[in-house]
């Protein structure tokens, strides 16, 4: 990590390209559509809005919870929108955008499972989380004392522990398990979002420390885009089932 | 370097303890399991005559197989396509009071794959030591295994001792790639640790040190063996003579 304070946004109106870091496996912030090989879902419309907003063609690239810090501060990627919780912790090592997306976390369940809620978990329980990401600690925070863990390199692989019985449960943030939810009905493993949300869950994305200029236009973007509607379009066109009113994005 | 608060105080110094264990468990019950199982397989492979054929090609099937696929992928074949089958959990069933699936699954898959190349150390082993060796074994009256586990065998162990050092130290690196099915070993603890605190080369650092540990304690281990085989460092083996091994039957 170099210690020169980054001027992306130069940069990337000289380019006429802005990388950003997105998912390619959490529906419907970022995923491969069945049959499609183009990157597509919630993150990746916005990106692509901003760009135009910023009149520079935006570049995606694949990161995972593990990697999208490390390769935003390598310099692999000069934005990060990759359904990242704002966190504390996260604030000291990046910069934040405003927020453009919230939603609680929750937890996933079989649909023919006895489990109401957080309250219901126990030593008897596992819930399945990911590795590199603050939803294990929030959870335990919130649960029973006793509540068993078991993490995952990535959300297919945690969904796919209640298949197994490894898990009872998969706690994220809702519109995560939405998409969990979606992929889980098609394949005919019915499941249910169960509980009210125990934890706020503010996603922003994400820049180098002292990226000053990029966020500043990438936030006056983003509002600008709230202005015209194309916010609101991009966000039913996701959400209009799981989370149908429309987040406010608020300047900061 | 900077600061080691996040591996030499709590929690981290606890995560990466816990890691430790499950890691030092993966790589005995992988090493015990793989060198039994390879000494199998390779004297299946050495039978002679018709009748044994059929189980020869078995095991050579098996052998190019398991030693021709990438670990990882026989590892997520084993943790999330076996342990999919409701009858294979319920087999398991007994285990999990002290052993989740995802760390049978490991330890099957780390065994599996290990036992493969052990098999063929212990084959080419087996296979380098002279025939009259065994022709004049048989010729002082004992029989086809009473010779193996005499004479053969033994002188074999002396041979292979450095190759199958090698198998046991992969084994135990290797046991960080079950952390793809979910068990916290050490190297996933070092993640923990850097998705905590965004401060992962001490934690990776700290991970590397153990493992040269736990390695160079196995080379030791395996050093010894090699002596109770009765190898002089630096000398080649001399096979005993069969009126030796005569004399310790009778």
């Amino acid at each position: 990590m170099s210690d020169e304070p980054t001027d992306s946004l130069t940069e990337a109106l000289a380019d006429g390209v802005l990388s950003v870091g997105v998912k390619y496996d959490t529906r419907p912030f970022g995923f491969i559509p069945e049959g499609a090989f183009e990157v597509a879902g919630f993150d990746v419309d916005l990106a692509r809005a901003v760009g135009e907003q910023l009149g520079v063609r935006v570049e995606f690239v694949q990161v995972n919870s593990q990697n999208r810090i490390l390769n935003l501060n390598s310099g692999k990627v000069d934005v990060l929108m990759a359904s990242m919780l704002r966190t504390d912790a996260r604030d000291e090592m990046i910069d934040f955008s405003t927020v453009y997306f919230s939603d609680g976390q929750s937890l996933l369940v079989p649909a023919d499972s006895e489990l109401t809620g957080i309250e219901d978990l126990g030593p008897e329980t596992t819930v399945a989380t990911v590795q590199g990401t603050p939803e294990e600690a929030v959870l335990l925070e919130h649960a029973p004392d006793g509540v068993h863990t078991v993490t995952y390199q990535s959300w297919p692989d945690a969904l796919q522990s209640l298949y197994r019985g490894e898990a009872q449960a998969v706690t994220t943030t809702v519109g995560i398990l939405y998409g969990l939810q979606q992929s889980s009905n098609a394949a005919g493993r019915p499941m249910e979002i169960v509980g009210e949300p125990f934890a706020d869950g503010p996603i922003a994305a994400g820049f180098r420390e002292g990226d000053d200029e990029l966020i500043q236009a990438f936030d006056d973007a983003l509002l600008e885009l709230q202005e015209t509607g194309t916010y609101e379009d991009i966000y039913l066109r996701w959400w209009s089932d799981a989370l149908p009113d429309v987040y406010e994005i608020e300047a900061r | 370097m900077g600061n080691w608060d996040s591996v030499l105080t709590q929690p981290g110094l606890g995560m990466l303890w816990d890691g430790l264990l499950v890691t030092l468990q993966l790589a005995f019950y992988a090493i015990v399991l793989s060198t039994v199982l390879g000494m199998l397989i390779a004297l299946g492979r050495v039978t002679q005559g018709r009748r044994t054929a059929p189980l020869r090609w078995l095991l050579t099937a098996y052998v190019e197989f398991f030693r021709n696929v990438p670990l990882v992928v026989q590892l997520v074949f084993w943790g999330f396509a076996v342990f999919s089958v409701e009858v294979v959990r319920g087999f398991f069933a007994p285990l999990n009071a002290i052993y989740p699936n995802a760390f049978i699954a490991g330890v099957l898959g780390l065994t599996i794959y290990t036992s493969a190349y052990i098999a063929e150390v212990f084959r080419s082993g087996l296979q380098s030591i002279p025939k009259g060796q065994m022709e004049a074994a048989r010729a002082s009256g004992l029989s086809y295994w009473g010779a193996m586990f005499n004479v053969i065998i033994p002188q074999m162990l002396r041979t292979t001792v450095g190759a199958l050092g090698n198998q046991w130290i992969g084994a135990t690196k290797n046991t960080s790639i079950v952390l793809f099915l979910g068990v916290a070993d050490l190297v996933f603890q070092a993640q923990e640790i850097e998705a905590a605190t965004f401060r992962g080369v001490q934690a990776f650092t700290a991970v590397a040190l153990i493992f040269v540990v736990i390695c160079l304690s196995e080379s030791f281990l395996l050093a010894q063996l090699e002596r109770r085989l009765g190898k002089k460092r630096g000398k080649p083996t001399t096979p005993l003579t069969v009126t030796q091994v005569i004399r310790t039957q009778a």
